[in-house]
C-alpha cells in the first residue's frame, strides 16, 4: 500500500511534465494541424537553460537556497526569452516559408531542427550527461507513509500554476479566444479579421515557452540531462497529447497524468526499460480504438471538453 | 512519349555509370571502396523507403526499424543456427516484409501526420524490444556475426562487400524502376495524388498500399541483412530516430518518389558524411542542416520524379486554349493535384 502511494506521487510528477509538453503540442495542432516535432527538444534547452543558470551558484561557497531559488526564477524568465528565439525561428524559418507546402514538409523540417537543437547542444556540452544543481534542498519528508522531495512538490506546484495561467489565458483573455476561434474555423477567422499567421506564432510561442519553462522545471527533478532527452519528450509528451485527443488541452492534461500514472506503476511489473514499450503500445491502441483520443473530437476547441 | 535518341542518350548514360561502377574497384583503395558500400547501400535502403513513402505518399517514420528486423533475423540465424548467408537474408527479409504488413495494416487506418505518429510509435516500440530482448543483445547489440559466404566465396574485404552493395543496388533499382512503371507504379501514384478518384476508377487502394509496404519491408531486410555481415556487428544505435531522420533526408532531397533522386541525395549525404570525417561530431548536425534547408529551396526534392503527363495529347488535339505558361508547368509541379486541396485548416483560402 506505501508502494501504490510512492508510485502514485511519482507518476504524477512525471505526469505534469508529460502535460505540460502535451499542451503545447495541442496548442499547435489545434492552431494549424500540424504538429511540431521540435518541441522536445525546446524542452531540452529549456533544461540546459536550468543548468546553465544553477551551474552559475552551484560554485559559489554557501549560497543559500533562497539565492539559488532566485537563480532559478531567473533561469525560468530566461526560458521565456529563450523560447520567444527558438518559436521565431521555427515560425520565420520553417512554418512561414513552408505555409504552403504539404503537411509533412513543416513535420519533417521540425523533426530535423529537434535533432539539430540536439546535437547543438551535444557538441556544445563536454560530456554526454549533465548533472544539475539543486536549487532546493535534497531533503524528503515523509507524508502519509509516502516519500515526497521539496523538488517535487516546487514542480507539482509550478506546474499546477502554469496550467491554470494558460486555462486563464486560453478561456479569459482576447487572443485566447482568437486562438479558440481559429482552431475551430481558420477561414471563419480570417473572416472575422483575425491574423491567423501572426495568432499562429503567438499560439506557437505560448507552447514553446511551456515546453521551455517545463524543461527548466525537469532539470531540479531529474537530475541527469542529456541533449536527446527532447527525443524521448516529444514522443511521451505525444502520447498524452492524442491520449487525451489532439487539440484538446484537458486532455492533453489528462492524458499525461495517466500516462505518468501507468508508468510510475508498471515500473513495479517491468524490468529495465520494458516500461518504454507501454506509452508507445497504449497509443497505437488508442488511435486505433479511439482516433479523437479520450476526451472529444480530435482537432477540437481547446477546453471545450 | 520518350523520343528515341533522348532515350537512348539516357541509355548511354546508364551504362556509362555503372560500367564506371563497376571498373571502380579496380583504380580505389579501400577506403573508397567502403564508402562506395557506404552510398550504394544507403541508395538501396533509400529505394525501399521511397517504395512506401514516396510511390504511396504516406509518412512511414519506421522504416529503420524494418531494416532493425532484417539484419537482427539474418545475424541470429546465422551466429545460432549457422545459416548460410543467402537464406539468412531471405528470412531476414520475409522477416522485415511480414512486419511491413502488420505496420501498412496499422498504418493505413490513418491519414496524414497520423500515420507519421503511428508509424513512428510502433517503430520506437520495436527498439524498445531490441533493447531489452536477450537474444539481440539489448542495448550492446550483437557482435561477432559470422563472415557471409556468397556463390562459394568468402566476403571478407571491402572489394567483395562493395560489389555485394552494387549488387544489391541493381537488383533494388531494377525492382524499384519496373513496379513504378508498371501498371501497379500508376496506380501508386494515382492514389498517391488523388486517393478517391483512384479509388472510384476501380484501383485496389488497401491492397496497393499494402504491397508497397511488402515491397519496403522486403528491401529494408536484405538491405539489414547486407549491413549485418559488412559491419560484423549491430546494435539498436544502427536503426533510431537519426536513422530515420537520415533516410528521410535521402528520400525528400532527392525528391519524393525519385528513383534518381533517391540514389544521388544518397551519395551526396555520404560525400558530405565523408567530408566532415575530420569533423565527425558534426555528421548529424550537417544532415539535418541539410534536410531543412533543401525543404526550405525545394520543398519537392532537388530531382522529382518525371512521371508521363500526357500534355502531349493536349498539345496534339490543339486544344484552342494554348496550354497556360508552359514554362511554369515545370516538372516540380506536377506532383501536385490540380487543385491543391487545402489539407491543413491553416492555408488561406
Amino acid at each position: 500500500m506505501v508502494d501504490f502511494g510512492q508510485y502514485t506521487v511519482n507518476g504524477i510528477t512525471a505526469g505534469a511534465i508529460y502535460a505540460l509538453v502535451a499542451v503545447g503540442f495541442s496548442l499547435v495542432w489545434s492552431a494549424r494541424r500540424t504538429l511540431n516535432f521540435a518541441h522536445g527538444a525546446f524542452h531540452m534547452v529549456g533544461a540546459y537553460t536550468a543548468y546553465l543558470a544553477l551551474s552559475t551558484v552551484d560554485d559559489v561557497a554557501g549560497a543559500s537556497t533562497a539565492t539559488k531559488v532566485a537563480v532559478l526564477a531567473l533561469a525560468l524568465a530566461a526560458g521565456v526569452a529563450v523560447a520567444v528565439g527558438l518559436s521565431s525561428v521555427t515560425y520565420l524559418g520553417i512554418y512561414r516559408p513552408l505555409r504552403r507546402a504539404a503537411d509533412s514538409a513543416p513535420f519533417i523540417a521540425t523533426l530535423a531542427l529537434g535533432i539539430l537543437l540536439a546535437e547543438v547542444v551535444n557538441l556544445r556540452t563536454p560530456s554526454s550527461v549533465t548533472i544539475v544543481p539543486q536549487a532546493l534542498p535534497a531533503d524528503r519528508f515523509e507524508f502519509g507513509g509516502v516519500t515526497v522531495s521539496y523538488t517535487q512538490v516546487g514542480v507539482l506546484a509550478f506546474a499546477l500554476v502554469l496550467i491554470v495561467a494558460l486555462q486563464l489565458f486560453i478561456r479569459r483573455t482576447r487572443t485566447g479566444r482568437a486562438i479558440r476561434a481559429m482552431a475551430t474555423d481558420n477561414d471563419a477567422a480570417i473572416l472575422m479579421g483575425i491574423n491567423t499567421e501572426l495568432l499562429f506564432y503567438v499560439t506557437l510561442t505560448v507552447a514553446t515557452a511551456i515546453a521551455v519553462v517545463a524543461g527548466v522545471l525537469v532539470a531540479s527533478y531529474f537530475v541527469v540531462i542529456n541533449p536527446f532527452l527532447g527525443l524521448g519528450a516529444a514522443i511521451k509528451g505525444l502520447t498524452a497529447a492524442v491520449l487525451g485527443g489532439l487539440g484538446n488541452l484537458n486532455g492533453a492534461i489528462i492524458g499525461g497524468l495517466a500516462l505518468g500514472l501507468i508508468e510510475a506503476h508498471a515500473t513495479s511489473l517491468f524490468s529495465g526499460s520494458w516500461k518504454d514499450i507501454l506509452a508507445l503500445l497504449a497509443l497505437v491502441a488508442v488511435l486505433i480504438v479511439r482516433p479523437q483520443g479520450l476526451l472529444g473530437a480530435a482537432g477540437s476547441v481547446p477546453n471545450r471538453a | 512519349m520518350a523520343a528515341g535518341p533522348k532515350m537512348s542518350l539516357r541509355l548511354a548514360g546508364l551504362a556509362v555509370v555503372v560500367s564506371a561502377l563497376l571498373a571502380a574497384p579496380v583504380y580505389g583503395d579501400g577506403y573508397f571502396l567502403t564508402t562506395g558500400f557506404t552510398a550504394m547501400h544507403l541508395a538501396a535502403l533509400g529505394l525501399g523507403f521511397t517504395m512506401i513513402i514516396g510511390f504511396t505518399g504516406l509518412l512511414v517514420m519506421n522504416y529503420p526499424a524494418f531494416v532493425a528486423v532484417g539484419a537482427y533475423t539474418s545475424a541470429i540465424l546465422m551466429a545460432e543456427e549457422g545459416l548460410a548467408f543467402l537464406p539468412a537474408a531471405v528470412v531476414g527479409g520475409v522477416a522485415a516484409m511480414v512486419l511491413g504488413i502488420a505496420v501498412g495494416l496499422v498504418a493505413l487506418r490513418f491519414s496524414g501526420v497520423y500515420v507519421a505518429i503511428v508509424t513512428l510509435a510502433l517503430g520506437e516500440a520495436v527498439l524498445v524490444a531490441v533493447r531489452n530482448l536477450e537474444v539481440t543483445g539489448g542495448s550492446n547489440g550483437l557482435a561477432g556475426i559470422p563472415r557471409a559466404e556468397l556463390f562459394g566465396r568468402r566476403l571478407d574485404t571491402p572489394i567483395e562487400f562493395y560489389y555485394l552493395a552494387f549488387g544489391l543496388l541493381v537488383v533494388v533499382t531494377v525492382v524499384t524502376a519496373l513496379a513504378a512503371r508498371s501498371r501497379i507504379g500508376l496506380a501508386w501514384f494515382a492514389v498517391r495524388d488523388d486517393e478517391m478518384a483512384a479509388s472510384v476508377s476501380g484501383v485496389p487502394v488497401l491492397r496497393l498500399k499494402l504491397l508497397a509496404f511488402a515491397i519496403g519491408g522486403l528491401i529494408a531486410g536484405i538491405g539489414g541483412a547486407v549491413l549485418a555481415v559488412q559491419q560484423g556487428g549491430i546494435g539498436p544505435g544502427n536503426f533510431n530516430l537519426l536513422q530515420t531522420v537520415l533516410l528521410l533526408g535521402i528520400v525528400v532531397v532527392g525528391g519524393l518518389g525519385s528513383i534518381r533522386g533517391v540514389i544521388v541525395a544518397a551519395v551526396f549525404f555520404t560525400a558530405v558524411s565523408e567530408l566532415l570525417r575530420d569533423v565527425g561530431e558534426y555528421r548529424t548536425l550537417a544532415y539535418s542542416a541539410i534536410l531543412v534547408l533543401s525543404l526550405l529551396i525545394r520543398p519537392r526534392g532537388f530531382l522529382p520524379e518525371r512521371r508521363p503527363t500526357f500534355q502531349w495529347l493536349l498539345r496534339h488535339r490543339g486544344s484552342v486554349e494554348p496550354w497556360p505558361e508552359r514554362e511554369a508547368l515545370a516538372d516540380d509541379t506536377l506532383c501536385q493535384p490540380a487543385a491543391p486541396v487545402p489539407a491543413t485548416v491553416g492555408d488561406e483560402p
